[in-house]
C-alpha cells in the first residue's frame, strides 16, 4: 500500500466532498487520475480518441457522483466508467469503419506515420497482446500489471467474480507466454558469461520489478 | 492457501509489460487537466446532495404531526373537562372523580362552583384523570395501524376526534359561563 500523509486525503474522501458539491475536491481527483485513464484509455479501445475519451469519462463520473458508494473504492467504480466508455467507442468507429471500408480502398494506401505506428504496435509486447486478446482479458492484465489492481477490484471493473477475474489472467497469461519465449531462450544463453540481471535482457536496465 | 510460484517466463511477461507501459506513459498535461475541469463544470454544475433532496417535496415531520394531534387532544379533553366540572351537565365519559354532592354538601344541587371552592381532593383526583382520558380517547378513537401511518392519515384523524368529542357541549358551556359566574 502507498506511504499516504495523514493531511493528505483519501480518493475516497474527496469523491464524498465532492458530492457534497466541492468542486476543487473532483479537480484534485481529475489531477490524480488524468494520467492513468488516459493511458488505459489509449490502450483499450480508445486509440487516438483517448483524450475525448478521458474528458467524457470525468463528465460521466462527475454527474454520477451520487451513485458512488463508500466503502467501494474509487480507482474501480472510475475505470469501470472509463472501459464502458471505450467500449462504446469502440463499437462506434467499427461500425463507422464498416459504412466507409469501400471508401478506403478508394482514397488509396494508408499514410507513411500510420505504417509506421502500426509497425511499431505490432512489435510491442502490448500492442501484440491487443490483437490476441479479448477486450475483457485486455483489461484485466492492464489493471492487474499496470495499474497493480487487485483482482477483487478487477472483478468490480469487469463485472465478474474473483475466482473469474484469475481465471482470465491465468488465460491471458498463457496465451503471452509463447511472445516472450524467444527472451526467455536469449536469457538462457546469455545470462551464463555475465549474470547482469533480468532487466538488462529486457533492454530495461533501471526497470525495477515489483512484486505483484 | 499457499501462493502459486511465478514461473521464469511470467516473470519476463509481467516486467516486459511494466516496462513497456511505463515507456508508453503519457505526461501530465495541464492543458488537457483545464479542459476536462472546464467541461465537468459546464456539463452541469453540481449542488449538495442533501439540497437536491430536499427540492420540490416539503413534507411536515412526523414528529410535528403527531405533536399537533397530541395537543388537539389535550385541548378538547380540557374543553370538556371544564364542561363536566363547572357546567354540571352530564358528560359522555364516567366520571373518575367523586360525587360533587358528597365532596360539597353544603352546595345546592345545578350552581357552579367557584375554583377557589373546589377543594385539593377534587383538583388532583381531576389532574389525574386527564391523562387517562386522553389515552382512552385516543385508543377508542384510532386504531394502532392508523397509528403507525399518521403522517398521510393525519387529516383523517382530526375529523374522527372531532366526531368523536362533544364540541358542542364545550361551546355551549364556554357561552353559559360567564353566567354561571359572579
Amino acid at each position: 500500500m502507498p506511504y499516504e500523509p495523514a493531511d493528505v486525503p483519501s480518493d475516497e474522501e474527496l469523491a464524498c466532498r465532492a458530492r457534497r458539491g466541492c468542486a476543487g475536491s473532483f479537480e484534485q481527483l481529475v489531477r490524480r487520475y488524468q494520467t492513468p485513464v488516459l493511458h488505459f484509455l489509449r490502450r483499450c479501445g480508445g486509440g487516438p480518441d483517448a483524450e475525448d475519451l478521458l474528458q467524457e469519462t470525468f463528465v460521466r463520473a462527475y454527474a454520477n457522483l451520487d451513485r458512488y458508494r463508500e466503502p467501494r473504492r474509487f480507482a474501480p467504480w472510475l475505470f469501470t466508467i472509463a472501459r464502458r466508455i471505450g467500449i462504446n467507442h469502440y463499437r462506434r468507429t467499427r461500425r463507422t469503419e464498416d459504412g466507409e471500408s469501400l471508401d478506403g480502398v478508394a482514397s488509396g494506401m494508408p499514410s507513411p506515420a500510420e505504417i509506421v505506428a502500426e509497425e511499431e504496435d505490432r512489435q510491442e509486447l502490448w500492442g501484440m497482446a491487443a490483437r490476441i486478446l479479448s477486450e475483457e482479458e485486455m483489461t484485466a492484465v492492464w489493471l492487474h500489471y499496470v495499474e497493480d489492481m487487485p483482482a477483487r477490484e478487477i472483478a468490480a471493473v469487469l463485472g465478474r467474480s474473483w475466482v473469474g477475474v484469475k481465471t482470465l489472467l491465468f488465460r491471458a497469461r498463457r496465451r503471452l507466454l509463447p511472445l516472450v519465449e524467444p527472451l526467455r531462450s536469449r536469457s538462457r544463453t546469455e545470462d551464463r558469461p555475465a549474470a547482469s540481471g533480468t532487466n538488462m535482457l529486457l533492454g530495461v536496465p533501471d526497470l525495477e520489478v515489483p512484486h505483484a | 492457501m499457499p501462493r502459486r510460484r511465478r514461473s521464469r517466463g511470467e516473470e519476463i511477461l509481467a516486467a516486459r509489460l511494466r516496462a513497456e507501459a511505463s515507456r508508453s506513459r503519457p505526461r501530465f498535461s495541464e492543458g488537457l487537466h483545464a479542459r476536462v475541469c472546464r467541461a465537468m463544470l459546464q456539463s452541469r454544475p453540481r449542488e449538495p446532495a442533501a439540497d437536491r433532496a430536499g427540492v420540490g417535496r416539503q413534507r411536515w415531520p412526523r414528529g410535528a404531526v403527531a405533536a399537533v394531534a397530541a395537543a388537539a387532544s389535550l385541548v378538547v379533553a380540557v374543553l370538556v373537562w371544564r364542561g363536566d366540572r363547572l357546567g354540571g351537565l352530564d358528560s359522555p365519559w364516567p366520571s373518575p372523580l367523586p360525587d360533587r354532592a358528597a365532596l360539597n354538601p353544603g352546595v345546592p344541587d345545578g350552581e357552579s362552583l367557584l375554583p377557589a371552592e373546589l377543594n385539593l381532593h377534587s383538583v388532583a383526583g381531576l389532574a389525574a384523570a386527564v391523562p387517562n382520558r386522553i389515552d382512552a380517547l385516543v385508543d377508542s378513537a384510532i386504531a394502532a395501524q392508523q397509528w403507525a401511518s399518521l403522517d398521510d392519515d393525519a387529516q383523517l384523524t382530526v375529523r374522527m376526534l372531532a366526531d368523536r368529542l362533544p364540541f358542542d357541549l364545550a361551546s355551549s358551556l364556554s357561552m353559559a359561563e360567564p353566567t354561571a359566574s359572579p
